[in-house]
């Protein structure tokens, strides 16, 4: 799975004060300076970025280990922005160790705790840093020490750094204290401001009588209609999603739709590939183009991970308008995994592809209440769906328009994309002991995957799994029905332990029984049942680079044969002929 | 059932719409039964406690108006066992009995008893205390009606976490209910918003902060994060309680009932006792009036006056939880308050008493007690008195190290916008106030509130901190 | 001097001491808590010395309703009345 977004980041507040009297205008100076202030306040002062404590040592089978601390890299290069380095470091015997950190010889500060653990320092300056592991916070005990220098990656003179940096050094060091004081005076003159001098003896209630007739509950009903017109004007135009976090489940999709939609029709046979992350990292749109390029095929693959047949609906919906761009479009289908978990990302993943009229069918994909009238609110007022990106824009303003200005490099880069190399090559599984065996490379988070997706999904699950799938496969097909588009139905690998799995990936076990309003294709069950071995795979779910280019090859060839002209009198709604 | 919760508001938009559909003899029943309904919501078992309350104080009121002499002393007495002696079982008897137990070395085990602590007992016991003890003053006349009398103290917006009401201000309200004026309602409406706020954006923010200090102390050594930790819980605990204690009273006005205001600004406080009339004003006076005026009067005298306070104090901390950190922070408020009086009587009269009384010196006052008062979050969050000690030397400097800023842009630019809503409204009731305000300055500070709300807030859903108390 | 001029005079002595300052600043219409700053501890203090001296009992309600020099001396004198009568 690719960058999870951040929920749990700490945010900023819009403006929740309500003003009234013209004296509130010295307080809402007070206030934007006090927004610059905070807005400044934080960074400076940021330690390890993604402190990762990597556990509470259990102290029973620990193994004792020379306490140790590295940097990569050691040496920086620092450009216009500060540059980053990666910190590890391990007490070696479980005990809880102190990282401090000094810059050109200064006072020392708490960078990180843990017995083990990495964290990033991504303020690297041209200076000299000195990370030291203590065994205790008086830093009495030294463990060990490495040193990171920036360097300065342009290369100025001597004579002109000299120029430039006794101001900026002077500066850089003061900045924060220069903003504690702004904070102070700001404080002094908001607490001057809020008495006459007095000591306050009462306090008065609230108002119990008024000079005027009061109109409540049109005032309150008014309130909420502007209230969901403004969250409309923002959050479903244009104005908030083309500032979307790009790394962010909303924003990835957001990008992904803009782009597919404006980009120029290329004349071809144009076959659209959706699917989750299985599919992302499986099917290769460049790979699958040269190989196409004789039948005159060009592909496009839309596969995001943690996405799911309602959503692969509404990004047709957005991309296709009229039902008839594209030659095929290849939906995959099988078993999730992480129910849960995919759940929860749905609603902020549809949210820009949601309208108005979602509310009820896409409420309909979630079988708690709470998901519902959490899906249903996220088609009513969509900034409710978009929550952590709100706060994210707040909290880090800048990070996000760099991030927004190389958005076209993350385009690029999905084209470039050839897969994982590594693999999980070495794994056995026994399915009558249920025992697995590991080769010593492979990573926790390799290991915790495979365990995963060797758990049977139970009973209820695939029915609604199941029941899901019929259900969106049903509107995609409505949509499509008077469409020249072939609708290609394609099996997910199971995985790389798939042959042994109870679960079958017949058609029938999922369509069975169903009306179409269409006729549809779909690839044989056994197709990628050769994939399924642990040298495709680089976790429990996805292919590798080898994967890949296999699981593309046969898509390919599989429609090649199937979208040829003459075949296309025999597309059936009985499958059963492939 | 809690106020930030989804469940709350649908209930409370049915007993609303129920109880103005029938006359006010039968909604008062109803109200009660919601109330019953509400307090059984967390455990049904409580229930037995509540009635037990009710009843005996209600009979005990009863005749208490009639009796006299020593008979009279007796009835108070059986009710303050009757009360006290719920309260004290259910809140502090493993706590005695644990601490008696490390005193005379004996296994805890053999002593502590599973119990699970009544939701909101601490703050219905004191209300119908007050209830006995203004009838044996003589300062009110008993409830004839055993409903009014119920209703008084299981009324379902203060039942939980107060504020504490009196019978005295309460009964007669139920007597005479007419229903509410529309700038009531208006105002309710204002109050129940702004304490949404309070809770979901503002003090869930602050307890990440303070959550991420408390939640691992010793990865967190060095002042600047022990400092971060304390002031963040001091504004969490502010917002959270004040904010609860809003949707209380705005619930109340909804339904055409008034409670007393329980807090004014805190944090713009100037000295301790200023504190105390601004933080928690139900319960000051509560004990003001029960507790150290009757202490007081009983033996005269400055000694006995101090001796009194103290006393005060530390029940003060008592009452908040059955811990000896709870024990201490009462204490070190108490001391705070006497060190004032002590420093204000030895300066009465000197120029340094001319200059903190000018306006240009409030500020530092402020902050002074602002400072005072986060110390005493070591006490008021830490679990333990070695976890309070540790926050104490890192708080002031024994750490050696400098330790990092925990509060992030958002939570800076938040106490900023926290703090000019605190002086908009110390100085002209400015939030009040919108509750008069015509349409176009209401509908688009609602529209604020709304988007606030809708994207700020904190989601998932945190337990009012009072709830424990 | 007639009674309430004699319990004028006690009070702001009394006040005086306890606050430090010159009975001359002390005027009736003085307010207690803004203008001589007492707080709610010497309020107590004085109410329990006006007590003693009176030898009445200002109850808690008027205690802390007080506004003025001259409410104060107002409740005292209506207190006192019968006894300087008699």
């Amino acid at each position: 799975m690719t960058d999870n977004f951040s929920t749990n980041r700490p945010f900023l507040c819009g403006e929740a004060s309500i003003e009234t009297s013209p004296r509130s205008k010295i307080l809402y100076g007070l206030l934007l300076l006090a927004i610059c202030v905070g807005a400044c306040f934080a960074p400076p002062s940021a330690k390890g970025e993604i402190a990762q404590p990597s556990g509470t040592a259990n102290a029973t089978d620990h193994v004792k280990r020379a306490p140790s601390i590295n940097a990569t890299p050691e040496r920086v290069t620092v450009g216009v922005e500060p540059g980053r380095s990666e910190i590890r470091w391990d007490t070696g015997d479980g005990s809880v160790g102190f990282v401090y950190v000094s810059t050109n010889g200064e006072k020392r500060t708490l960078f990180a705790t843990g017995p083990t653990g990495r964290a990033t320092a991504p303020w690297i300056k041209r200076a000299s840093y000195l990370f030291e592991l203590y065994r205790d916070v008086e830093q009495r005990t030294l463990l060990a020490a490495v040193t990171i220098s920036g360097v300065s990656a342009l290369k100025v003179s001597p004579k002109a750094s000299l120029k430039v940096s006794p101001l900026t050094t002077l500066w850089q060091n003061n900045a924060q204290w220069l903003l504690a004081a702004v904070a102070l005076v700001v404080l002094y003159f908001a607490v001057y401001f809020s008495t006459p001098g007095e000591m306050r003896t009462g306090f008065p209630a609230e108002p119990s009588t008024s000079p005027r007739q009061l109109h409540v509950v049109r005032n309150l009903l008014l309130g909420l209609v502007v209230f969901a017109c403004v969250d409309g004007a923002i959050f479903h135009t244009e104005l908030y999603t083309s500032i979307l976090a790009p790394d962010s489940f909303a924003g990835r999709m957001a990008i992904l739709t803009r782009a597919e939609k404006e980009r120029v029709s290329s004349g071809l046979k144009e076959v659209l590939v959706v699917g989750d992350s299985r599919v992302a990292e499986g099917f290769s749109a460049t790979a699958a183009d040269k190989l196409g390029s004789e039948g005159g095929f060009k592909f496009v693959s839309l596969a995001e991970p943690a996405s799911s047949i309602d959503i692969w609906y509404y990004m047709l919906r957005e991309i296709d308008p009229t039902a008839r761009r594209y030659s095929a479009i290849v939906i995959p289908y099988g078993y999730g995994y992480n129910r849960r978990r995919g759940q929860l990302l749905k609603i902020p993943m549809a949210a820009p592809l949601l309208r108005y009229s979602d509310c009820f069918d896409f409420t309909s994909s979630f079988e708690e209440w709470s998901d519902r009238f959490r899906a249903f609110t996220a088609c009513i007022l969509r900034g409710s769906a978009l929550q952590s990106d709100v706060i994210d824009l707040f909290e880090h303003p800048a990070v996000r328009a760099e991030s927004i200005r190389s958005e076209h490099k993350r385009i690029l880069a999905r084209a470039a994309y050839k897969g994982r190399a590594d693999d999980i090559a070495g794994t056995s599984y026994d399915p009558n002991t249920g025992q697995i065996t590991f080769p010593s490379r492979l990573t926790e988070t390799q290991r915790e995957a495979i365990k995963g997706s060797l758990q049977e999904p139970s009973q209820s699950e695939s029915e609604q799994l199941i029941a899901l799938q019929r259900q969106w496969i049903r509107r995609i097909l409505k949509r499509y029905s008077n469409s020249p588009t072939a609708i290609v139905l394609v099996p997910t690998p199971r995985g790389p332990f798939g042959r042994f799995s109870r679960t079958s990936m017949a058609y029938q076990t999922f369509f069975s029984g169903m009306t179409m309003d269409k006729p549809i294709l779909s690839l044989p069950e056994h197709t990628f049942d050769f994939l399924e071995a642990p040298e495709y795979y680089f976790d429990g779910y996805h292919v590798n680079a080898k994967g890949r280019q296999k699981f593309t090859e046969t898509v390919v060839a599989e429609l090649v044969k199937q979208l040829k002209p003459a075949n296309s009198a025999h597309f059936a709604s009985d499958p059963e002929q492939f | 059932m809690l106020f930030n919760s989804f469940q709350y508001w649908i209930f409370f938009l049915i007993v609303l719409a129920l109880f103005y559909s029938v006359p006010f003899r039968v909604g008062k029943v109803l109200l009660l039964c919601a109330s019953y309904v509400f307090y059984m919501w967390w455990d049904p078992r409580f229930i037995v406690l509540i009635l037990t309350s009710t009843i005996v104080d209600y009979w005990l009121g009863i005749l208490l108006e009639s009796a006299s002499g020593r008979r009279k002393k007796l009835l108070l007495v059986v009710s303050l066992v009757v009360n006290l002696g719920i309260l004290g079982f259910f809140k502090y008897y493993n706590f005695f009995a644990g601490s008696l137990a490390t005193l005379l070395h004996l296994p805890q085990s053999s002593v502590i008893l599973q119990i699970i602590l009544p939701v909101g007992i601490s703050f219905y016991t004191f209300a119908s205390l007050s209830y006995t003890i203004d009838v044996y003053w003589g300062k009110m006349k008993a409830v004839r009606n055993f409903i009014d009398y119920a209703f008084f103290i299981a009324f379902f917006p203060h039942l939980i976490a107060g504020p504490i009401i009196r019978g005295r201000q309460f009964i007669s309200q139920i007597q005479n209910w007419r229903r509410p004026a529309t700038v009531v309602v208006q105002s309710g409406i204002v109050l129940i918003l702004s304490g949404l706020l309070k809770k979901i954006v503002f003090a869930d923010r602050f307890a990440i902060v303070s959550d991420k200090y408390f939640g691992d102390l010793g990865g967190h050594p060095g002042w600047l994060s022990a400092w971060s930790g304390c002031v963040a819980f001091a504004l969490q605990v502010f917002f959270d309680f004040s904010g609860y204690t809003d949707i209380a009273r705005g619930c109340a006005k909804l339904l055409g009932f008034e409670f007393p205001l329980n807090f004014a600004r805190p944090a713009l406080s100037r000295n301790p006792p200023d504190l105390w009339q601004r933080w928690h004003i139900t319960l000051s006076l509560w004990l003001r009036d029960y507790l150290f005026m009757p202490l007081s009067r009983r033996r005269r005298g400055r000694f006995a006056l101090y001796r009194n306070l103290i006393l005060v104090m530390v029940l003060v901390g008592l009452w908040h939880g059955a811990n000896w950190t709870f024990v201490l922070w009462g204490a070190y408020h108490g001391v705070l308050l006497l060190s004032h009086r002590v420093f204000d009587r030895a300066t009465a009269g000197t120029l340094l008493s001319e200059v903190m009384r000018k306006r240009l010196f409030v500020p530092f006052s402020v902050a002074l007690m602002f400072l005072c008062y986060a110390v005493s979050v070591a006490f008021f969050r830490a679990s333990t008195l070695q976890d309070s000690a540790f926050i104490l030397r890192g708080m002031f400097g024994f750490h050696h190290v400098t330790g990092n800023f925990l509060f992030t842009t958002g939570t800076v630019v938040l106490f900023f916008i926290s703090l000019f809503l605190a002086v908009a409204q110390e100085r002209n009731q400015f939030i009040d106030r919108l509750a008069l305000a015509p349409a176009r300055v209401q509908i688009p500070a609602y529209v604020c509130v709304f988007l606030t709300l809708e994207l700020f807030p904190v989601t998932d859903q945190v337990p009012f901190v009072y709830f424990q108390f | 001097m007639d009674h309430y001029a004699q319990v004028e005079q006690t009070v702001k002595e009394i006040l005086a001491k306890q606050l430090k300052i010159d009975t001359a600043n002390i005027k009736p219409e003085v307010l207690l808590a803004e203008d001589l700053r007492m707080d709610s501890f010497g309020a107590l203090e004085t109410a329990f010395e006006l007590e003693d001296k009176f030898a009445i009992q200002i109850p808690n309600e008027v205690l802390f309703n007080v506004k003025t020099v001259k409410d104060i001396v107002d409740y005292i004198a209506e207190q006192t009345q019968g006894k300087a009568n008699t």
